[in-house]
């Protein structure tokens, strides 16, 4: 795993408390309920000093540390064009 | 009646919601994960909504107020069938962070259930998810809800034709 999904993963331990087990989806499979998936984009937030479009926030593009990995990789390079 | 049940209050839809309701039923992000769908509503139109708003026989409408008053939401029971005493569950909240309480929504729909079982008199209530929605899905099953079958591509909605989930949850299975 990069340094940037071990990041990611770090920021949603300390949201949910618990450590994460990586074949598990966030989502689909009930690690984060609404409340925990609002808490963990804004810790992203802070943590990679980036904002988060509302319309990046779905189900689906935040199942997986893939996938997050992959928002907050496009929201990084477009703040650096 | 207001309804209390642990940090919500489910309560009348009053003239402060506008902007609320105005964002809820225009927000793409909220729409995306919701079976209905609107044309955009004009701050005209809303307005006169509200103006003739009433909770009904068929359709009763709460807004959902925290602890800390702030309202995130509305949950609603529609197509009452008082002979078979049923009522099709729905529920919109905001992605308001900095508002909500950790299990807001479990409570607002616990209250709802509960109002629904023992001051409505019903018997059943039942809802549909989109079958990708999986935090509703999950959080219907923590409070209860019991996944009855899909419904084959009965939602078109980005594109696409969309399965939903037909939940259940009988007043005897109920656990408050």
């Amino acid at each position: 795993m990069g340094k940037g999904k071990e990041e990611i993963v770090k920021v949603l331990q300390v949201v949910k408390g618990k450590d994460f087990v990586e074949d598990r989806n966030l989502i689909s499979d009930g690690f984060l309920d609404s409340f925990e998936l609002l808490k963990f984009v804004k810790e992203l937030e802070n943590q990679f000093n980036i904002n988060i479009p509302l319309e990046h926030i779905s189900q689906e593009e935040f199942n997986s540390i893939d996938s997050v990995y992959d928002i907050i990789q496009k929201i990084v390079d477009d703040n650096n064009k | 009646m207001i309804v209390k049940y642990g940090c919500v209050t489910l309560r009348a839809i009053d003239k402060k919601d506008f902007e609320l309701l105005f964002y809820l039923i225009n927000s793409p992000e909220i729409e995306r994960d919701v079976v209905g769908w609107n044309f955009p509503v004009s701050s005209m139109a809303q307005k006169k909504w509200m103006k003739n708003f009433k909770n009904t026989l068929g359709s009763i409408k709460f807004m959902i107020e925290l602890d800390n008053k702030k309202t995130i939401g509305m949950i609603m029971l529609e197509h009452i069938d008082w002979k078979n005493r049923t009522a099709e569950i729905g529920c919109k909240t905001g992605p308001f962070l900095e508002y909500r309480i950790p299990g807001d929504t479990t409570d607002a729909l616990k209250g709802m259930i509960k109002y629904a079982f023992d001051e409505l008199g019903l018997n059943c209530i039942n809802g549909v998810i989109l079958e990708e929605n999986y935090l509703s899905r999950n959080l219907s099953k923590k409070v209860g809800f019991v996944e009855e079958g899909i419904l084959r591509k009965r939602v078109y909605k980005n594109g696409k034709y969309r399965n939903l989930v037909s939940l259940s949850l009988l007043k005897e299975e109920f656990q408050e």
